[in-house]
């Protein structure tokens, strides 16, 4: 039981340093009480440079904690996947350093050891965000869950803990968006939800920008299933089909208005081929078939511990 | 025992490269001294390191490093059969998105002459496709650091050097002419010798002698390192694994005690420091102090490319501090040092990389003793 290697992959984008301290000092704190052998992996998604210079002093403080720089910011989701890509460990958790307590690790390990191959962290509040980004979110896990089934438990978090199995398994899915939440309802496997109140070390609102939230709610489900496509191509049929029978109509009555419906029917032709594009714009991307990301620098812990710094000789010159 | 206060030549540290060049300076004529700080020779990095005699294979990104090593190889192996196991197959394996494809690796070995071959197909099998590009085999052995101990203390024995064991050179100081005055420490008492010819071959520690005689130091790296020593997978059949090149890793038999050396660039090193004009030097007298072992880091990233690894057996870990010239990270050209002491002219301060280097570091040496020496030889 000691003798598995537990890896936590925290992505960090935007952190401040002590947000990144606070978290590192309290995850090797709780990993000590549990195992001989750990790794940290932070992974740098575009940091500022205050935060890379404390990382770094980090690495001279604490052993097994390795810093992993992106050659730029390539979003939460792909940095996570560079830390699952890295990760040596017979079971991986992943976190947030700004919303994920480390105090729940243990808890993670445990279900993941003796429930299920993974274990997903679930909010158990949604408080401290504004109200159009909860609507937002409710209407983005109505159509996941209702319509299309993807199966993306509600309010699912980044917090979990996977076993070698699963990390191998979601590894060997390439493509330009890993999503995390996505591929862990692919691949199947035994999953556990986990419950708990995420914290927030910085005090300022933890919403994604709406941009980013919109983008990421459409890639969630374009990347899921062809879902809206076909729905809009129905549209376009039945549309096509009533546009038909109303202009028959018009014709036998030598009714010459209906800017209306020719309105309408353009609206709907440019949903239809706004959706096609998004998908053309996946296949490209795919199609591309370069890497998701890339690694400018990877380092290494390097702890001189106290006592050989004690113990010097003087220069006598 | 030390006999006599005046020597021709005192060499400071009694590893392989030290020993050897007290035979080379005893063979020129005069007595010499060889001191060591531990209780025998070759004790500690000749001891506690890889046992790997390279062959050229490491240095891709260098032709030049490659080929000299091949000579040294050819060499070392000819002069030191009997302290070399050669019975065991060894494999490197080029990994994906490595900074040396299996390709240009091929053409490397082709360049420089080292045997290449494409590995039997039960044994490529065992590597883990979607991380490993090709799996060659290639003629590179190990060495057995006891044997070696044993055999040069017999050549030093037989040769008429003299060895001064548990015993600390403290001091170096400038005499009148060109020699040098040694304060050699055995038990908490010191004693002095002069010697026309001083040899820092300290490893590790050669900034302490350097620092504490008052001379410039030599701004050299160093590295805390561990290196496993493991009971290799049954699947491998004893053989030798190499995954290259990036984040690597090494398993290699350690013949002197019938184990498998695992190393990783990652996880090998526990913490690096400079040695500074200016600074203190850190000193580490035993390197696991405080340390906790990584072989399961080791073993677990190794599983990603090999997953026989799984079933390796930890038994044990050498810890050593590594020493390197900062400019040899960056070409991977891993040359050796000689330096003249500008404070002490007769001293002069080796230091490489390898085993079979040594023979790079005799040649040098040569060009820089004086040559009224060579008249006494007998």
């Amino acid at each position: 039981m000691n003798e598995s290697l537990i890896s936590v992959v925290a992505p960090l984008e935007g952190d401040t340093p002590e947000v990144v301290e606070a978290f590192v000092d309290e995850t090797v704190a709780v990993l000590r009480t549990l195992v001989t052998h750990y790794e940290v992996i932070l992974v740098d998604d575009g940091v500022p440079d205050g935060t890379v210079a404390r990382v770094r002093a980090l690495l001279e403080r604490y052993d097994f904690v390795r810093f992993l720089r992106l050659s730029r910011h390539f979003g939460e989701e792909t940095a996570i996947a560079a830390g699952l890509d890295v990760a040596i460990g017979d079971y991986v958790i992943v976190m947030l350093p700004n919303m994920d307590p480390p105090a729940l690790i243990p808890e993670f390990l445990e279900r993941a050891r003796n429930e299920g191959d993974v274990v997903y962290g679930v909010r158990l509040h949604r408080k401290s965000e504004p109200f159009w980004y909860r609507a937002g979110a409710r209407l983005f896990y109505w159509y996941i869950n209702s319509v299309v089934r993807a199966g993306i438990p509600k309010d699912s978090t980044q917090f979990r803990c996977m076993s070698r199995q699963v990390v191998n398994a979601i590894t060997q899915i390439r493509g330009p968006d890993q999503y995390l939440r996505l591929l862990t309802s692919y691949i199947g496997f035994r999953k556990h939800a986990l419950p708990y109140a995420p914290i927030n070390r910085s005090g300022a609102a933890i919403v994604r920008p709406k941009r980013e939230a919109v983008h990421l709610a459409r890639a969630l489900v374009m990347d899921h299933t062809t879902h809206p496509l076909r729905t809009v191509s129905w549209i376009g049929v039945v549309l096509a089909l009533f546009n038909f029978v109303v202009v028959a109509a018009r014709n036998a009555t030598g009714d010459t208005g209906g800017q209306i419906h020719d309105a309408l029917a353009f609206l709907v032709i440019a949903v239809m081929l706004a959706t096609l594009g998004e998908y053309v714009a996946g296949i490209t991307n795919r199609l591309r078939d370069r890497p998701a990301y890339y690694v400018r620098e990877e380092h290494t812990s390097s702890v001189l511990l106290r006592e050989e710094r004690k113990n010097v000789v003087g220069m006598t010159s | 025992m030390i006999r006599s206060d005046n020597v021709a030549s005192v060499i400071v540290g009694g590893g392989f490269y030290g020993a050897r060049l007290a035979l080379v300076l005893r063979a020129r004529g005069g007595r010499v001294l060889l001191v060591e700080r531990e209780s025998t020779l070759l004790g500690r990095a000749s001891l506690r390191n890889q046992a790997r005699v390279h062959n050229g294979y490491h240095y891709p990104r260098s032709i030049l490093t490659s080929l000299r090593s091949r000579l040294n190889y050819a060499r070392f192996l000819t002069e030191y059969a009997d302290c070399v196991d050669q019975s065991f197959a060894h494999y490197y394996a080029i990994a994906r998105g490595s900074k040396v494809t299996a390709a240009q690796f091929t053409e490397f070995c082709r360049r420089i002459g080292a045997p290449l071959s494409a590995a039997p197909a039960a044994v490529g099998r065992l590597f883990n496709s979607s991380r490993i590009e090709s799996v060659f085999e290639v003629r590179e052995c190990a060495f057995d650091a006891v044997k070696l101990r044993e055999r040069v203390t017999r050549e030093l024995e037989a040769a008429g050097v003299e060895l001064a064991t548990e015993t600390e050179a403290t001091r170096i100081t400038s005499r009148a002419g060109s020699s040098a005055r040694v304060t050699l420490r055995r038990a908490s008492k010191d004693t002095i010798v002069d010697a026309d010819v001083v040899v820092n071959a300290t490893y590790s520690r050669l900034n302490h002698l350097l620092a504490s005689s008052g001379a410039a130091i030599i701004p050299a790296k160093h590295e805390l390192t561990e290196m496993a020593l493991i009971e290799p997978p049954p699947e491998l059949g004893g053989a030798a694994v190499t995954v290259m090149d990036g984040p690597f890793f090494s398993m290699m038999p350690y013949p002197s005690r019938g184990l498998f050396t695992l190393s990783h660039v990652r996880y090998t090193p526990h913490c690096s420091w400079h040695d500074r004009a200016g600074d203190s030097i850190a000193m580490i007298d035993d390197p696991s102090r405080g340390r906790t072992s990584r072989h399961l880091h080791m073993v677990r990233d190794a599983e990603r490319y090999l997953p026989a690894m799984r079933s390796a057996r930890y038994v044990d870990s050498l810890w050593e501090v590594k020493t390197l010239m900062p400019r040899s990270e960056q070409d991977d050209s891993r040359p050796i040092l000689l330096r003249r002491s500008d404070e002490h002219p007769a001293c002069l301060t080796v230091l490489g990389a390898k085993i079979d280097s040594v023979y790079d570091v005799e040649e040098a040496l040569t060009t820089m003793l004086p040559r009224e020496s060579a008249v006494a030889v007998a």
